[in-house]
Order: C-alpha cells, then sequence, then structure tokens
C-alpha cells in the first residue's frame, strides 16, 4: 500500500464519516467532525505563524534589533503590545484593555467602509440611470429597449416596497409595493437556485474522491 | 392510488439523498457530450485574458480549498491554463492559510504540462491577504513588494526582472480572484484608484451580489461556481484544439445537470404528494 493511496483512503473515510450524518447521527460523524475541527485549528495555527506572523512581524523586529533600528523596533514592540490587548478581555480589571483595540479597530474599520461603499456603489447606482428608449445605429433597438424598460420597473418597484413613509392603502404605491415584492421572490429564487448549486458541486466533488479512491 | 401519491408528501428523504448519491456516482463514470455555450459572464472573463498585451504582470488571489474545491478549482485551472497559453507572467497570493496548499499542486503540474518555469513565468507569494481584507488589500495595492516581503522560496519580489516594475496597482495588466466571495475592496484599491480591471472567479452562492458590479462594468467578468468553471474549461479546450468533456470542470456539468434533474422531479412529486394529501384530509 503506497503513500498516495493510504491518504486517499484515509480521506475517503472521513468523507463517508461525515456523510453518515445523512442517515443518522452516530458516534462516526461526531469522530469525524472533532478530527475536522482539530486539524484546521492545528493547521491554521502554524501557517498563521510561519506564512504571517514570523515574516511580517517578528522577522522585522529582529532585523531592527540587529541593526539598531530603534523605529523599527518600537512598531514591532507597540504592534505586540496592541495584539496582547485582546486578551484583556478575559479578565474584568483589564477588560478596558480590549476596549481600546476595539476602539481603534471601529474607527479604522468605519472609515475604511465610508470610502469602500462610495468608490464601490458609485458605479453601480449611475449605471442604473439608464433610458428606456435605447437608439443604436440610429434607429430603436427593441430588444435593448425591453431589457431596460424591466430593470427600470424591477428597480423602481423594489424601491417602493421599502418606502415605508408612504401609505400603501392608496392604490399606486401598494400596486407598485407588490410588484416590487415579486421582484424581490425573483432574486431570492436565484439566490437560493446559486445556493443549491454550490452545494450541489461540493456534495459531487466528494463522492468523486471517494468513488477515485476506491474504485479507480 | 390516491392513496400512493399521498405517501409522496412523507417521504422519508434519506430515500432522496441516497438517489442523489447514486446518480452522482453514476455520473462519474457516464461520458455524455454536454455542450455548453459559454454565458456573457464567461466570455467577458476570457476576454479581459486575451486583451492583455503581455506588457504587465496578472495578480492572481486564489483562496480555493477542500471546501470550495467543487467549484473553484475548475476555474483556477483554466485560467492559469488561458495565461499560460498566453505567455502572460502571473503572481499568485491568497487571503486563506489554506489557500497555497492546494494551488501549488496545481501549479506544479500545470508548469510541468506548459513546460513553464517558477520564477520565470509565474510566482507564488502565499498566505499574504489576510484579514481585515480592506487593510491587507489596500497595503498591497500601495507597495506591493513591502507587502508580500518574500515568496515561497524566502527571496523578495526584486529578485525576479519582470516584477522590479512593479509597486503599486497600476503596475498590473489585470486583478482575478477565484474566491468563495469577490474581493470588494479590489474594486477601491485596484479599478478605482488604479484603473486595474479586475475579474473574478466565485461560488455560484455569491454570484448573485457580484451582478450589479459586472453590469455596471466595474468588474471585467465573472466565472460563476461549477457552471463558469465548466464553460472556461471547454473555451480553453477548444483553443487548444483538445476534445471537450474531459476535464474536471466540464465533467462536474454532468453531475451538476443530473442532480438538478433530481431535485425538479423531486419537487414536482412532493407537491403532487402534497396535493393528494390535502385532499384526503376531510
Amino acid at each position: 500500500m503506497n503513500g498516495a493511496f493510504f491518504g486517499s483512503l484515509v480521506g475517503s473515510l472521513c468523507v463517508i464519516m461525515i456523510l453518515s450524518l445523512l442517515w443518522r447521527e452516530n458516534k462516526a460523524y461526531r469522530f469525524g467532525e472533532h478530527l475536522l475541527l482539530g486539524l484546521s485549528v492545528g493547521y491554521a495555527t502554524v501557517a498563521i505563524w510561519f506564512e504571517y506572523l514570523k515574516p511580517k512581524w517578528l522577522m522585522p523586529l529582529m532585523d531592527g534589533i540587529a541593526a539598531r533600528d530603534f523605529s523599527a523596533i518600537a512598531i514591532g514592540i507597540v504592534v505586540f503590545m496592541l495584539g496582547l490587548c485582546w486578551y484583556g478581555g478575559y479578565f474584568k480589571k483589564t477588560e478596558w484593555l480590549m476596549r481600546l483595540v476595539v476602539g481603534i479597530v471601529i474607527g479604522a474599520g468605519a472609515g475604511q467602509v465610508i470610502r469602500l461603499q462610495f468608490t464601490q456603489q458609485m458605479p453601480v447606482l449611475t449605471s442604473s440611470f439608464r433610458s428606456p428608449i435605447m437608439v443604436q445605429n440610429g434607429g430603436v433597438s427593441w430588444w435593448e429597449s425591453l431589457n431596460n424598460i424591466v430593470f427600470l420597473t424591477a428597480l423602481i418597484s423594489v424601491l417602493f416596497f421599502f418606502f415605508f413613509t408612504i401609505d400603501h392603502r392608496h392604490a399606486f404605491p401598494r400596486v407598485a409595493a407588490r410588484v416590487g415584492r415579486f421582484w424581490l421572490m425573483v432574486g431570492f429564487g436565484a439566490f437560493f437556485g446559486n445556493t443549491l448549486m454550490t452545494r450541489l458541486s461540493a456534495l459531487i466533488e466528494r463522492v468523486w474522491y471517494v468513488v477515485d479512491s476506491l474504485f479507480r | 392510488m390516491l392513496d400512493r401519491l399521498a405517501r409522496l408528501d412523507r417521504l422519508d428523504p434519506r430515500w432522496l439523498y441516497g438517489a442523489l448519491i447514486g446518480l452522482i456516482v453514476i455520473s462519474a463514470y457516464a461520458r455524455v457530450p454536454l455542450k455548453v455555450e459559454p454565458s456573457k459572464e464567461t466570455r467577458a472573463f476570457y476576454d479581459a485574458i486575451e486583451k492583455l498585451d503581455g506588457t504587465k504582470p496578472v495578480l492572481v488571489m486564489s483562496d480555493w480549498d477542500m471546501g470550495t474545491v467543487g467549484e473553484l478549482r475548475a476555474q483556477f485551472i483554466a485560467t492559469v491554463r488561458h495565461l499560460f497559453l498566453r505567455n502572460i507572467k502571473f503572481v499568485l497570493v491568497s487571503g486563506n492559510v489554506l489557500g497555497p496548499r492546494f494551488y501549488l499542486e496545481q501549479m506544479d503540474l500545470l508548469s510541468k504540462e506548459y513546460g513553464k518555469q517558477y520564477g520565470k513565468d509565474w510566482v507564488s507569494f502565499g498566505f499574504r491577504l489576510p484579514d481585515p481584507k480592506p487593510i491587507s488589500v489596500e497595503s498591497l495595492a500601495r507597495n506591493f513588494p513591502l507587502h508580500v516581503k518574500t515568496d515561497r522560496y524566502d527571496r523578495p519580489a526584486s529578485a525576479y526582472a519582470w516584477l522590479k516594475k512593479v509597486k503599486t496597482a497600476e503596475d498590473w495588466g489585470l486583478v482575478i480572484s477565484v474566491v468563495y466571495a469577490e474581493i470588494r475592496e479590489f474594486l477601491t484599491y485596484f479599478v478605482e484608484a488604479g484603473r486595474t480591471p479586475y475579474a473574478v472567479g466565485c461560488a455560484a452562492i455569491s454570484s448573485t451580489f457580484s451582478y450589479p458590479f459586472f453590469t455596471a462594468g466595474t468588474m471585467s467578468g465573472i466565472l460563476i461556481g461549477a457552471r463558469g468553471g465548466g464553460e472556461y474549461e471547454q473555451m480553453i479546450a477548444r483553443r487548444e484544439g483538445r476534445r471537450s468533456g474531459e476535464t474536471f470542470g466540464e465533467r462536474l456539468l454532468i453531475g451538476q445537470t443530473a442532480g438538478h434533474l433530481l431535485l425538479i422531479v423531486g419537487i414536482i412529486l412532493g407537491n403532487v404528494g402534497g396535493y393528494f394529501a390535502k385532499r384526503k384530509k376531510p
């Protein structure tokens, strides 16, 4: 039995253990679940150290100490101290330390989000200003016009659905909101279909892996 | 008859699971010539690479791992094949600690197949985009060599002649992410700030959120889940003159189609069962 085959065999058994939940809750599934969690956390811990913390924090700090570069040493120490503050939350007396770094993260995060939203959403917003009559090559493009009309109907009606300050007892806002709800349902349906496709792909890949490992 | 139909309403779901797994196993052996017409999104992704003139390298972010291998591996392989075919140099980075473990395995195989060399045609810097993504991506866009530090062989970016001129977002020809969900920070720091196009490969579940950006033109193309991967592999197979239907992504489409057909049948039978169960009630 070579190493590759043994590895596939273990992998296949793990897949079968996890999929056994489809039959019913059992000890093999529980064992597989704990094995997966333990391995993932162990791998991630080692990988974060060697792939990120060591080259990005420890090595620059060590280089700074070796070269007597005080700015590099100060940055390394300050970052380390700030990182330690996260653990302040585990004790009542030092809880404020965690709040300090949470404040920094929230402040920086909020600033980032405002900028990101503006640069990401503005092009989407401006591209939604479409004309219901599309003129191409000197004539009306009926197909493009129909596309735009459907798009604008969906956009405006969905917006109406979320106008809670307008009295929906009047005929126009009520009908518009209903049409909006229809489009929302179409959107949720598409979303659900895509979800299904993702889950099915994951299942197909795993089942084929077991078939390939055991029977080919 | 009415009783039998009404019983469908209470069918043990394990029958459905069994049928689905059975169909998937059959699809592993089935060779159905499934010709798929590439969608507009996939063609746009293909065109984004075709438009490159090769003067600037491409940045590829690859995050797929054991949870997303079904959908994203085919996308990644097809992307790398396309870049190799066009002789475009590229850099690999990841935002997932497990990412490099998966993509390097494929890269070694593909490099051998196309006769490409590490360092000359591609370089991997590994896990360099941890959370929070906005800060990581901004740092990558502002100063690439400083951000990535060293590659898998502990060499800095300046060790490679074709990467010496790469520093900011503008110095890339294209940014590609093959990730579970698109990284919108690339839109801010590469598309808006650097005018570098961004093409996305994502899981189908996340594609619904990417569409507005594609229609707005800020995303140059999208590969949507297994379908996008399969379509793209077919396009590459046609370009290479290979027989289509042999690659993982293309075969996955057969399994997907079989699974979807079963689900449609299940929905119809469930509704028929529900209807007759209701009729039976006094």
